[in-house]
């Protein structure tokens, strides 16, 4: 399991488009700040750091799902029982240890923007202990795109649609599953058990349906 | 061979293959002892590609069994996969991966002892001149072709399976992929290869013919290789 975490590790490490989803990322949340202090845009929420986090998960729905589906390995269909046979492990294996993978690069992304969580916290006076904690529920955010984005790199022939796909089905979920006005904790860990649920199902679909290659 | 040491690798029976009307072939009887080379040989490259997709659990059979080193390969076919390995296709996208990684990717699960597959890697490596830091998805070909000799020389699968390694491949490279060959045998790996007759009657200790739905021994040599189950 260590082998092939550390080779989708390397292959999702090796993409461009992780440096430019976390310059997107900090590009956005700081001219939303630059925004706010024009005094737009005006969402509900008393300060910019309350705006900030009812904006963020949107956002995140949408940048993240373009990194997973840029940035993961391509292997799929036949390529993923090829990968499966070479590094003899069952495809399950190989489902887990790409989702893991990308939870990790997408936290990194959702870490670089906190420099600018921090400024819009001290611009509303807020503690600093709830701009960290503002951080869980939006790492359970992580998995939950995550396991959506890899679901939706195995079944898509073409990156745009794993990204589309993987986007509206995130939003879709973000839409259904009940959360606060601002992303609680409890929101947070019910995002990640329904990506790791996801994960699950998906592994166990790969064993039987990429147990051999096409015909 | 000496008769004390030598242990059925490969063995099917009755495999049969049928792709919608047409049958490939039936009731096919396969066995391969341990370090032997096994040479498979076809009127029709397409049918020799599915024999050997089928030894190799990238496709089931219709019908039939195979056991690999004592294991059903269609029950069990996740559990036989850290037994062998195949080569034939191109291999899954490398984006990233070095020599040394993909080396290390495909000993981890059958060299579990990581001292001794590391030696092992640094060993194919030297053997076949592979620069361990390039990436694998800038490799030339001709150090593609090393890059499957040092696979199956660090990883030391009991069966290698590989359809038309001689493709267009230089003479250099030829010599050592044939020079390696006969080493992973004699270290008692079963391999079977599939190819065109001049290609692989080097290499090969038997060479059978896939012709017509059947298997027909096609060639036979005892001077090539010595006794691999002796080894």
């Amino acid at each position: 399991m260590r082998a092939i975490l550390r080779r989708e590790l390397v292959v999702m490490g090796a993409q461009p488009g992780i440096t430019a989803a976390i310059a997107l990322h900090v590009g956005a949340t700081l001219a939303f700040l630059l925004a706010w202090n024009q005094g737009v845009p005006l969402l509900p929420g008393t300060n910019v750091y309350e705006q900030l986090q009812v904006i963020e998960p949107w956002l995140l729905v949408v940048l993240l799902s373009w990194t997973a589906a840029r940035c993961l390995a391509p292997e799929r269909g036949d390529r993923m029982v090829l990968l499966s046979v070479l590094a003899a492990v069952p495809p399950s294996r190989i489902i887990l240890a790409r989702t893991i993978a990308v939870v990790v690069v997408l936290a990194l992304v959702v870490a670089a923007a906190f420099p600018v969580v921090v400024i819009a916290q001290q611009m509303s006076a807020v503690p600093i202990r709830t701009a960290v904690t503002s951080l869980v529920p939006l790492l359970g955010l992580v998995v939950l795109i995550a396991a959506i984005a890899t679901a939706w790199t195995v079944a898509a022939a073409e990156r745009l649609a794993a990204w589309i796909g993987s986007a509206l089905t995130s939003g879709l979920l973000l839409v259904i599953l009940p959360h606060a006005f601002l992303p609680h904790l409890v929101d947070g860990i019910v995002w990640a058990l329904t990506g790791v649920s996801i994960t699950f199902v998906l592994a166990a679909w790969s064993d039987g349906a990429l147990r051999y290659c096409h015909e | 061979m000496s008769a004390t040491t030598t242990k059925t690798m490969i063995r099917a029976e009755r495999l049969t293959k049928r792709i919608g009307d047409s049958t490939l072939f039936s009731n096919i009887d396969l066995r391969v002892d341990s370090g032997e080379c096994l040479g498979i040989v076809a009127a029709n490259g397409a049918d020799r590609s599915v024999l050997l997709r089928i030894l190799a659990t990238l496709v089931p059979p219709s019908s039939g069994s195979i056991d690999i080193d004592g294991i059903d390969a269609v029950r069990r076919v996740f559990a036989v996969r850290s037994r062998l390995m195949y080569f034939g296709e191109p291999s899954p996208a490398d984006g990233g991966i070095r020599v040394r990684e993909h080396l290390d990717l495909v000993t981890a699960v059958r060299q579990p002892d990581r001292q001794c597959a590391r030696a092992a890697i640094e060993d194919a490596l030297r053997r076949t001149a592979l620069p361990g830091d390039a990436l694998v998805d800038e490799l030339p070909p001709r150090l593609g072709h090393r890059l499957t000799l040092a696979s199956s020389l660090a990883a030391g699968p009991a069966v290698l399976v590989l359809d038309d390694p001689f493709g267009p491949i230089e003479p250099e490279t030829r010599r050592v992929f044939v020079e390696c060959l006969r080493e992973i045998s004699q270290r008692g790996t079963t391999v079977v290869l599939g190819g065109r007759e001049h290609d692989i009657d080097s290499v090969c200790h038997r060479i059978v013919r896939l012709e017509s739905g059947r298997l027909a021994p096609y060639f036979h040599s005892d001077l090539v290789l010595s006794s691999a189950a002796g080894m």
